[in-house]
């Protein structure tokens, strides 16, 4: 199943040559043997056999069904499928099930695909390592000492250990793209408004984004297919002009501008994944791409807004975790004693942290040093992209300042943890899409190659990612 | 920038959450810390109303108000933690307080 790409199993469901059922049966097979080491999923969801019988029913019947139907995909634990249970990594949501389905769901459902089961995450996406989830971390596929990365950690590491050959995940500050690089699969964070976030748990309702894993970049393209477009249920959800993957077949990157932005290429990064990123920028320019340096000039900024903008936005998007309307219930004498009880029983340390934070950033005295400052900072990020995409069509660089670290190594210092997203959250502050593709080996694991673009520029980033997949086979290593 | 414990505990009071004496002391530090880094912005020039606050540039978006039937209301009331029938319980909202608080 992982060998093939989706287009390829597309076709041999087809044509009959291989059953949903047997695709289901075959990510059950390698759940049950890697899932217990990995801990990459916290359910299987007990109807997805049922699930892939419906389709090959529908199919025997003649019925056209799209070309995806019958494709096994997993979600994170943050996207909710009606009826079935749904925590955000949290102590929170251990019992919760979900109301109604998620826009993406609803999608996924109406073209068939088989819905597996729920991943594992950072308690309500917060952290870049799946070690802040409630129900134990996830292991990295390629050396079961390490993270995956996070917060979709459950996710990349489900797709790169070959249970499933599709998943999704949400994107915040890195949360696809940085597990897509630890784990050596492709992630990618599309442009905020191409994805609707109904039905995604809401961390920082500016700079969340649903976004798609897979093995390689054709892949992510069909199934942005499914599940892109306007949503009347997110008033941010854009109108999108029909992409076509089939005009992504033979894709030529001639001539197509590439900037190299130099603050992304800075002491303290590792060497050896430099190296690896450089040698995939010379393969990118010997196939035609015009590679030239820019300059992101309130790069070394980004950090500090998106520590101030996330936590604001997410404490005040957890407000609702009172205990009365879903989740956990501790009664206490008074109201306010319940709220206070639920909450602290509820919520882990890493969720604490950046309530406080947030809460502080908005509160009187603290809002416009803090918070207000921070957007005006961010404003400026902005700029700096669309000064810098006047001149070239693309940015490429590193998608982690790292490769993936030992379990446990960076759980005690906040602000290092933090830092290992540095590459990435620009992106979220800018509002653009962002790819991440595998691009070789440091230290014997997974280095990650980014690509951004302007915005609703996806197609950019399919052409480059395809081009690089075309001349290159590290999508094809498997742990 | 300094946290201190009275800090904490009046934004832990602010956020809903409570704290023993020595977590105080650990989020005061882990937020000091945080803060200091983040101070890093106060040496950005910017300008008052350049804030960048949302993600899209639409504005007043509007949809048709379309009864969509009983289903997901009754699944959301079922989710509420404590009840009866359709009936939500919550504890009074003024019963904790004085008399002068409320007039």
């Amino acid at each position: 199943m992982n060998t093939q790409t989706i287009q390829e199993l597309s076709a041999s469901l087809e044509a009959k040559e291989v059953s949903s059922e047997d695709l289901v049966k075959a990510s059950l097979k390698m759940i049950e043997e890697k899932n217990s080491t990995l801990h990459a999923f916290l359910e299987v969801f007990d109807d997805a056999l049922a699930q892939a019988k419906e389709i090959d029913r529908r199919r025997a019947q003649g019925e056209a069904l799209h070309p995806l139907a019958g494709i096994p995909i997993a979600l994170k634990d943050n996207i909710l499928v009606q009826g079935k249970m749904a925590s955000a990594g949290s102590h929170m949501l251990e019992n919760y099930r979900a109301s109604y389905d998620a826009t993406v769901t609803r999608r996924l459902k109406e073209s068939g695909l088989v819905i597996m089961g729920r991943t594992n995450m950072d308690e309500f996406a917060m952290g870049s390592s799946t070690e802040n989830s409630h129900y134990g971390p996830t292991k990295n596929p390629w050396d079961d000492t390490r993270v995956p990365g996070g917060s979709s950690g459950g996710s990349a590491a489900a797709v790169a250990s070959g249970m499933v050959p599709l998943a999704l995940g949400s994107d915040t500050g890195g949360s696809v793209r940085q597990p897509a690089s630890l784990c050596g699969v492709c992630g990618l964070k599309p442009t905020y408004g191409r994805v609707s976030r109904l039905g995604l748990m809401a961390l920082a309702s500016s700079l969340d984004q649903i976004g798609p894993f897979a093995h390689r970049v054709e892949d992510l393209a069909w199934l942005m297919q499914v599940i892109e477009g306007q949503d009347p249920l997110d008033a941010t959800s854009s109108v999108l002009e029909e992409t076509s993957v089939s005009s992504l077949i033979s894709p030529d990157i001639k001539g197509l501008r590439l900037g190299v932005p130099k603050e992304y290429f800075v002491d303290g990064m590792d060497t050896d994944v430099t190296q690896k990123v450089k040698e995939a920028i010379a393969v990118l320019e010997r196939a035609g791409a015009e590679v030239s340096e820019v300059s992101l000039p309130h790069t070394s900024y980004a950090l500090a807004a998106y520590y101030l903008i996330m936590p604001a936005e997410a404490s005040s998007n957890l407000g609702r975790y009172d205990g009365l309307r879903y989740g956990h219930l501790l009664q206490d004498g008074t109201l306010i004693g319940t709220y206070e009880q639920s909450r602290t029983e509820g919520f882990g340390d890493e969720v604490k942290r950046r309530i406080m934070l947030g809460t502080f950033a908005l509160s009187a005295g603290y809002y416009d040093a803090y918070y207000k400052k921070a957007t005006q900072v961010r404003a400026k990020i902005k700029q700096d992209f669309d000064e810098v995409f006047q001149r070239v069509d693309a940015i490429v660089c590193p998608t982690s300042p790292c490769v993936a670290w030992k379990l446990g190594e960076k759980m005690e210092d906040p602000l290092a943890m933090y830092l290992s997203d540095i590459y990435t959250l620009s992106a979220n502050l800018a509002t653009i899409p962002a790819l991440s593709i595998p691009c070789g080996f440091a230290h014997d694991l997974p280095v990650g190659l980014q690509f951004m673009a302007r915005p609703f520029d996806e197609s950019t980033l399919y052409r480059l990612g395809m081009t690089y997949q075309s001349l290159t086979d590290w999508h094809t290593q498997t742990p | 920038m300094h946290i201190t414990k009275d800090m904490i505990s009046h934004v832990a009071a602010l956020a809903r959450l409570r704290f023993s004496p020595q977590e105080e002391e650990k989020y005061g530090e882990q937020l000091s810390s945080i803060l200091d880094y983040i101070d890093m912005l106060q040496q950005v020039p910017t300008q008052p109303g350049e804030e960048l606050v949302q993600g899209v540039s639409q504005i007043n978006v509007w949809r048709e108000d379309i009864p969509t039937g009983e289903s997901v209301r009754q699944k959301i009331v079922e989710a509420f933690t404590d009840r009866e029938g359709d009936l939500l319980k919550v504890q009074a909202v003024f019963e904790d307080r004085g008399k002068e608080e409320i007039l």
